[in-house]
């Protein structure tokens, strides 16, 4: 992850320094007002997030040609205005060509990368959150999570900045809101994991539980799989079943009200904790779906 | 000196980490009163991963600095060891009648929370000035601001747990039942991770919260129980609320602790 961010970002580095070399010959031979407005509007529209260089650096442009505007009018230097008009938008010519056409961004890598690094974090959590409701405690939850949350700050927000290609848009903000639901998902589970449920609640739901680890391991790495553009070798199989069988056993075994309010905090937190697990179970196979589509789309 | 630095720079943390969660927290609530919660859920997502990110990055630097190996801590584990090991021999020898104590083989080996292990074997009488005597007290100050880190961390699992609400009820007339309500836990909760966050004493906020959850738990024995398409996920949030209540509970405790140990250790 950190050689991918590093890769980034020097690659915006070379770009900005390449298209500073240019604009600052270009100011040295066809400026008309010598002031450095020229350079200065390259750096300034240069500076965008990934996959919206040119909406955003047109947008910086007016803004900076605003602001000098308002600056010229503010200390009477009117007379000047045209020629700085014409030397920032050389610069803004300059810096938005470079940015889009020299080392651009390959934003599908830098979404398939962070996506499935966030992805195979999440499978490490979810096997440590099962650990922690089985067998009351797992010394690598805590590890887990804070993996979890590392990932998460590579999460690739810059696809709902304005200006993001129209075409991608939808499709990857849809794909980032559901791995951050996924998140909190899990966060959830681990707070409901925690519970000191008793040995009798977890051994009517550990047959399945276990094996609903298996399955969603499997779904995940079929996820990671498509997102690294390889062959699936394995088919995932959904844990919808595991599920029932859960929820099957659990209402065999407590007695629960037609109010639901009699049950106590231990059987509310499993019921909780189950009906997690379906909320999970249902993200991934929607992702996976559009995933699937997307694939036939290419 | 060196110590005292670090403990103020981890509770400066240990601060920022509370206020991105109430920041966190303010960012999840404002979906259960807007009207327009689902047509702009893609917006409020957005706010809602910068929020949860700046609360990460936080959170990630806290336990940094937390860590054994950090350079705070590589530093005075360095120094300090020998000199504290001879006051610590001095102090139960000349004080206690004893003889001086023969060094423990593993005098080095820092075991859990960073003790050095004969500070565990020893017996402590006047415990407090034991440990003032060679300033164990810092270190007991940074076992108590682990604790506090982790009372955070579940008290952010909560708060995710909490408002998994906004997923499940996809009806927004469904929150305008309960809109007053929401509004009060909502300005409660935060009141008190801000006041938290600065080290305040928080109890006096702890019984209101708790009234304003039984009468959120009124409303849904009322009318959520019939209004709302699935009457489950509101008992699932009102069950994390009280555990939300009762973190707050033990988090205050534990700052108070800390602070109240410093006031006494001013006055000593």
């Amino acid at each position: 992850m950190l050689i991918e961010l590093i890769n980034k970002n020097k690659r915006h580095l070379l770009r900005i320094s390449i298209a500073l070399c240019i604009a600052f010959s270009v100011n040295q031979w066809y400026s008309f007002s010598f002031q450095w407005w020229l350079p200065l509007t390259t750096f300034f529209v240069m500076l965008t997030d990934v996959g919206s260089a040119v909406y955003q650096g047109i947008l910086r442009y007016f803004f900076i040609l605003l602001i000098v505007c308002v600056i010229s009018w503010i200390f009477s230097l009117t007379e000047l205005m045209p020629v700085r008009a014409y030397d920032m938008t050389i610069g803004a010519v300059i810096g938005i060509i470079v940015n889009i056409t020299l080392f651009p961004d390959p934003v599908d890598t830098y979404f398939c990368q962070s996506t499935a690094m966030i992805l195979q974090c999440y499978n490490v959590y979810f096997q440590e959150i099962v650990k922690l409701l089985l067998h009351k405690k797992s010394i690598k939850v805590n590890q887990a999570k804070l993996e979890v949350e590392k990932a998460m700050l590579s999460l690739p927000l810059w696809v709902y900045e304005t200006g993001f290609d129209l075409t991608l848009q939808k499709s990857y903000q849809y794909f980032v809101m559901k791995v951050s639901e996924m998140g909190e998902l899990l966060f959830s589970m681990h707070h409901l994991a925690r519970c000191h449920f008793s040995r009798q609640l977890t051994h009517i739901i550990a047959e399945p539980l276990q094996q609903s680890i298996q399955k969603g391991n499997q779904f995940f790495t079929a996820l990671i799989h498509i997102l690294h553009l390889k062959k699936l070798k394995m088919t995932a199989v959904d844990f919808y079943q595991e599920i029932e069988i859960m929820e099957q056993h659990f209402k065999e075994s407590i007695q629960i009200s037609t109010e639901m309010l009699d049950v106590s905090k231990d059987s509310v937190y499993l019921i909780e904790f189950i009906y997690n697990m379906r909320e999970l179970q249902d993200i991934l196979v929607k992702m996976s779906l559009a995933l699937r589509e997307g694939q036939k789309l290419l | 000196m060196i110590n005292k630095i670090r403990s103020w720079y981890i509770k400066k943390l240990l601060s920022n980490c509370l206020y991105a969660l109430a920041d966190l927290q303010r960012a999840f609530f404002v979906n259960y009163l807007k009207k327009d919660y689902i047509k702009k859920r893609k917006y409020y997502q957005k706010i809602l991963n910068k929020k949860s990110k700046k609360f990460f990055f936080n959170m990630i630097k806290t336990s940094n600095a937390l860590k054994n190996d950090s350079p705070f801590k590589a530093a005075w584990a360095t120094v300090l060891p020998s000199l504290e090991h001879e006051n610590a021999r001095d102090f139960y020898g000349n004080h206690h009648g004893q003889s001086p104590l023969p060094i423990p083989e593993h005098e080095n080996e820092n075991n859990f929370h960073g003790k050095p292990a004969w500070a565990i074997i020893l017996p402590t009488p006047g415990h407090e000035n034991a440990r003032d005597f060679h300033g164990k007290n810092k270190i007991n100050d940074l076992n108590e601001m682990q604790d506090i880190f982790f009372k955070i961390d579940h008290l952010s699992e909560i708060i995710f747990s909490l408002n998994q609400l906004r997923f499940r009820v996809v009806d927004y007339t469904t929150f305008k039942v309960c809109a007053q309500e929401m509004q009060e836990i909502e300005k409660f909760s935060i009141m008190m991770i801000i006041q938290l966050a600065n080290f305040k004493n928080s109890s006096v906020e702890l019984p209101i919260f708790e009234e304003k959850i039984h009468q959120f738990e009124n409303i849904y024995n009322r009318a959520l129980q019939i209004v709302a398409i699935d009457p489950l996920v509101f008992m699932f949030f009102i069950q994390d609320l009280y555990a939300l209540n009762e973190e707050l509970k033990q988090l205050s405790l534990a700052i108070f602790c800390l602070q109240d140990k410093k006031n006494v250790n001013r006055i000593n």
